[in-house]
């Protein structure tokens, strides 16, 4: 497996009133293709602002980051910005769709800033939707016609209908209720199976179960990683108790 | 109490919130208050001013100005019968409209009066300079000159008419009252003698009328009246000036400017009104949450839009106070200047008052607005407001929905943009209707009016030659033409007059004529519609006499030369931005009305490569001498032949002045010797720069309307600026959220910047034609006023362009503050 995301050194602070706080402490970390890696930790312990890091949405303090060849930690702000549009998908725990637009027109406001629009593209969003289980009947709604369960599938078909190379998430589930959680969280599983990279931050072990690997962060630091097959392919009980093993080693 | 101190407090923090919307907006209302104050200001001072002056200087209300050859004192006689007239009194004046100061091109339009005619004209106590009774020549002038010409007390002060100079020393200034002949200069009765052999004297009438007298009407029948008590066939020299139309006058520009100015305060105004319903409309909606907050800890909704009132009005007090002081002094210069036009130098304060009352209205204006905004606050109960509002607009049909969308997507999403905000861009369309209503005109004005040589060739409405004679008459002109024409340095001579006047049947304005053989040979003199004059019943007037006289080309109307009554066919309208009442015939259509008509004026047109006023020295040596200096000189000379020259020149000098003698000429033997001469040494009467002396005032002119022009167009690009970086800065505040996840889309900031400014085009594009096409409709008016000014469309068209990239390029920098939107806090928030 290739490396699709490096980091040599990365350091993220933070200063508040005069006082340093640094977040991300000299991290190393290589995160492969096809892979779908959790991130977990305890809150406050920098999990989000590894993500930001490592999706161009940040720049880093010092240190590097690597996507692929690419070293995107020296860019500017619109170099990151096209960077991102190009190689990289987000869905986050709140609901980012722009209010103003429609299902349809929310999905398209990512997908045509990289791409032309034809008839291709519209069914490929359509196929996307129905696939995240998102009937027609909605597609012309607002976001606020719609349950937040189905608002999260609607940013994630956004995410991932530029075919990024990472779709990054950060606790998509968050503000959903267990049901409509599974119901994203299939849409991620589905995702990986077709060999899409995926890099999330949870804070939930349901949720981590999905990966394929765990990091886990403590103080801006990786203290500890482990290793699953992928989902679906053995039972999931024993799956759930070996990863709560892992995270109680870890102090969680 | 209390109370009021929270609602203050809550305002404060707002304004401390939007410190620099807050900002903006308080220069605009300064801006507006200083423009709004000294207009209104100006415009009721100057209207107040003309009557206070009359007052002050007990001069005449009314004037008649008439040639010596109509006056005569039965026309006083009329005035002691008749029961309109409540007083009256007859001065005599002289003038040259030649006279130059020494030391300034221009010409002066000054009237010299001896002490006994200016007492009895107005109340006449100058200041005087110590000793003033010992001065060799003393002149005591009007006390505007102080301001126009910078004199003082005791300065030397000469004037120069052709090569003749006069020398005065400044023994007073004097407070002049209403006046229909530029400024009065007051001379010793010597002086004055010596002056009057040399300048043209008339007679003027003042009067004042009893109440309810209709002015022009009186002095019609009074025309009539004097004119039938001489024989002299005369036609021209009468003229009268009516109280009110002596105050257009003098007060026109000046009215005029104030009256742009207060038009550019009502764009402000707009402006000011555009930019408080964004802002609070903005500002409610964002704040729904806090509202909300406060809401739920009991403010009543009408205490939080209250709070919106003060906070509005806490900063239009504060652009209000810092514009007043300045929007004083500027319509006290305004005032100075009306009064400086109209020859009055004593102090002129500005009235407090109107300006105090628009500044008030400035402030009622901003209260009102901002309470029928704020009033929206009510519509948002706690609950409400927590939900965000819960807005409905969104559950609309989808405008421009992107999956039919095949341009830009950049584009597509500020069409969407500015299709939802459809409601608020009316105010700034009409925002950018008047700024580039006031633009284009502006350019307009400048392109035409501010080119002096566009004006001089184009639109000055009269032959500019090179130099101008007046002959003297003694040698037939044409002879005198074909004499200069023979000479290398002559390119091209015609022959005219310039003294006069028709009037046409049953319209009181005289028109002074413009007659050559040949039209076709001129070169100023240009026509806007039809064409000029060739037949010998054919007549042209100006484009504004067309308006003022209801012509058209082909009309048919009876032109009355003194007594005489000749119908003429309209053929054309002249441009002419110098004089509005002016009137062109042939030579051949002019001796309809007078058959003894000849030329007494010749414009002499020189090869480029000669030098005017070095070629004028030539002529003055050899044809200019001046028989009145020589009738009244003595013999000179150091030998014989120079005295016996000398001797014949005074005898046919005084041959010429006393007993009208038209040509002489002598031949003396002298030891065989044969001196000869003429009086061809005496042709030259008076000699001008035409060009050269309409250029300056063109000059003049052009740096005004440059001035203006340049300072609307400073104050419009002002305007837009603040309007469009507080729309820009609201839009952003509003869309925060939106503007974060398309960056977190991956849109850079440049592309939305694009998006957010080109949102405002389709506005713009569709005000800046409407703005465009009332320039067209208010140049169309202008031009009734000045003629026509031939505007150049592309010209105008790349200047609308300009208008419009301006537009975008604020937008697009007041849109930088997205750059300042991080995607990454939004995310973590
Ligand atoms: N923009 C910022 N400025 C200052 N400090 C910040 C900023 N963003 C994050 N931090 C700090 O960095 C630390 C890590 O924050 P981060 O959001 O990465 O934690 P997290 O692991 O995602 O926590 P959670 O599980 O609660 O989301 C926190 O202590 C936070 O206070
Ligand atoms: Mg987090």
């Amino acid at each position: 497996m290739t490396a699709i995301l490096r980091t040599e050194k990365l350091c993220k602070t933070f200063s508040n009133d005069g006082m340093q706080q640094h977040v991300i402490k000299n991290l190393d970390l290589s995160i492969d293709s096809g892979d779908f890696t959790v991130i977990m930790g305890a809150s406050g312990s920098g999990k989000s602002t590894l993500l930001y890091a490592l999706s161009g949405m940040d720049k880093p303090s010092m240190g590097k980051v690597f996507f692929g060849e690419e070293d995107i930690s020296s860019y500017s702000n619109d170099q990151l910005a096209m960077f991102r549009r190009r190689n990289c998908g987000f869905v986050f725990q709140s609901i980012y769709l722009l209010e103003n637009m429609n299902v349809i027109d929310n999905i398209l406001t990512g997908a045509l800033v990289l791409q032309k629009n034809t008839p291709a593209l519209i069914s490929r969003v359509k196929s996307l939707l129905g696939h995240v289980g998102i009937g027609e009947e909605l597609w012309k709604k607002y976001p606020n016609q719609l349950s937040g369960g189905e608002c999260q599938r609607v940013g994630i078909v956004r995410a991932v209908v530029n075919e990024p190379r990472v779709l990054f998430a950060d606790e998509p589930t968050g503000a959903l209720d267990s049901s409509s959680g599974q119901a994203v969280l299939d849409v991620f599983t589905s995702l990986h199976k077709d060999g899409q990279s995926i890099v999330m931050v949870t804070h939930d072990i349901k949720t981590a179960l999905r990966g394929n690997r765990v990091i886990y962060l403590r103080d801006g630091s990786v203290v500890g990683e482990y290793k699953m097959p992928l989902y679906g392919t053995d039972d999931v009980t024993s799956r759930r108790d070996s990863l709560q093993a892992f995270l109680n080693e870890m102090g969680w | 109490m209390v109370k009021m101190d929270k609602i203050t407090r809550l305002s404060l923090a707002k304004i401390k919130r939007a410190k620099k919307e807050s900002f903006l907006l308080c220069i605009l209302v300064m801006i507006c208050t200083i423009l709004l104050s000294s207009s209104v200001s100006s415009l009721v001072g100057i209207g107040k001013m003309m009557p206070s002056i009359t007052e002050e200087t007990g001069c005449y209300r009314n004037f008649v100005i008439m040639g010596q050859d109509i006056y005569s004192d039965e026309c006083l006689g009329y005035l002691s019968e008749n029961s309109s007239v409540s007083s009256y009194d007859h001065f005599s004046v002289i003038m040259d409209p030649l006279l130059k100061s020494k030391d300034g091109d221009m010409t002066v339009s000054l009237c010299f009066l001896r002490s006994s005619d200016e007492e009895r004209s107005e109340i006449f106590e100058p200041e005087v300079v110590e000793g003033a009774s010992s001065l060799e020549h003393p002149i005591y002038l009007d006390s505007s000159c102080k301001r126009s010409m910078g004199l003082s007390l005791g300065d030397e002060v000469t004037y120069t008419s052709g090569k003749r100079e006069y020398s005065f020393t400044v023994a007073g200034f004097f407070d002049q009252g209403l006046w229909p002949l530029g400024s009065k200069a007051v001379v010793s009765d010597e002086d004055y003698s010596y002056l009057e052999q040399h300048m043209d004297r008339y007679e003027i009438v003042g009067m004042d009328f009893a109440p309810g007298v209709d002015a022009n009407k009186f002095f019609k029948s009074y025309e009539e009246y004097c004119k039938g008590t001489t024989l002299n066939d005369v036609s021209s020299e009468y003229m009268s000036y009516a109280y009110k139309d002596l105050i257009d006058t003098y007060t026109f520009n000046m009215s005029l400017l104030s009256g742009i100015v207060a038009c550019m305060a009502g764009v402000t105004i707009l402006a000011i009104l555009v930019m408080i319903r964004y802002r609070i409309v903005g500002d409610i909606r964002e704040q729904i949450v806090s509202i909300g907050v406060l809401e739920a800890l009991g403010y009543k909704s009408a205490e939080i839009s209250l709070s919106y009132v003060v906070e509005y009005l806490i900063v239009a007090g504060v652009g209000a106070v810092l514009g007043i002081v300045p929007g004083v002094m500027f319509s006290s210069f305004l005032m100075t200047n009306a009064a400086t036009t109209a020859h009055y130098g004593g102090d002129i304060k500005a009235p407090l008052l109107p300006a105090f009352l628009s500044v008030l209205g400035i402030l009622l204006f901003v209260l009102l607005i901002s309470h029928t905004r704020a009033r929206a606050v009510r519509k948002y109960p706690p609950v409400k407001a927590f939900r965000k509002g819960i807005e409905t607009h969104h559950f609309k049909k989808t405008i421009l929905p992107l999956e039919k969308s095949r341009s830009n997507i950049h584009i597509s999403l500020a069409l969407k943009g500015f299709f939802e905000n459809a409601k608020q861009n009316i105010g700034l369309g009409v925002c950018i209707a008047a700024v580039t209503l006031t633009v284009v005109i502006s350019f307009m004005m400048a392109n035409t009016l501010g080119n002096k040589d566009n004006l001089l060739n184009n639109i000055c409405g009269h032959e500019l030659a090179d130099i101008r004679i007046e002959t003297t008459g003694l040698i037939s002109t044409e002879d005198f033409a074909n004499e200069l024409l023979a000479m290398p340095e002559v390119s091209k001579v015609l022959m005219t007059s310039d003294s006069e006047y028709i009037k046409i049947a049953d319209a009181d304005i005289p028109m002074l004529l413009d007659i050559y053989d040949d039209f076709s040979s001129t070169t100023n003199i240009i026509v806007s519609e039809g064409r000029l004059p060739e037949h010998d019943n054919e007549i042209a007037f100006t484009v504004q006499g067309k308006f003022i006289q209801n012509m058209e080309v082909g009309d048919t109307v009876m032109v009355e030369y003194g007594k005489i009554r000749k119908e003429y066919v309209v053929t054309g309208f002249v441009n002419s931005v110098v004089n509005a009442s002016a009137g062109y015939m042939t030579s051949s259509g002019f001796r309809r009305l007078d058959p003894l008509y000849t030329p007494d004026i010749l414009d002499i047109y020189l090869d480029p490569s000669v030098d005017a006023s070095s070629f004028a020295s030539v002529l003055e040596s050899r044809y200019g001498k001046d028989i009145a200096d020589i009738s009244s000189g003595e013999v000179t000379g150091d030998t014989m032949e120079e005295r016996i020259r000398s001797a014949a020149d005074i005898k046919m000098a005084e041959a010429m002045v006393e007993n009208g003698v038209s040509y002489m000429e002598y031949s003396i033997e002298v030891d065989g010797q044969i001196i000869s001469g003429s009086t061809n040494t005496m042709r030259i009467d008076k000699l001008t720069f035409q060009r050269a002396d309409y250029a300056e005032i063109m000059d003049q002119f052009g740096s005004v309307i440059g001035t203006v022009t340049t300072s609307l167009t400073i104050v419009a690009a002002v305007v837009v600026m603040i309007i469009l970086s507080i729309l820009m800065e609201n839009t952003i505040r509003k869309q925060y959220r939106e503007l974060g996840i398309m960056k977190g889309l991956g849109y850079t900031s440049r592309e939305l910047m694009f998006q957010m400014s080109f949102r405002i085009v389709p506005v713009a594009v569709i005000a800046a034609l409407v703005g465009t096409f009332l320039s067209f409709v208010s140049m169309g008016l202008i031009e009734m006023v000045l003629g026509k000014l031939s505007v150049s469309v592309p010209a105008v068209a790349v200047v609308v362009i300009c208008v419009l990239l301006f537009c975008f390029f604020c937008a697009y920098t007041g849109a930088r503050k997205i750059k300042k939107i991080s995607v990454y806090e939004l995310m973590t928030e």
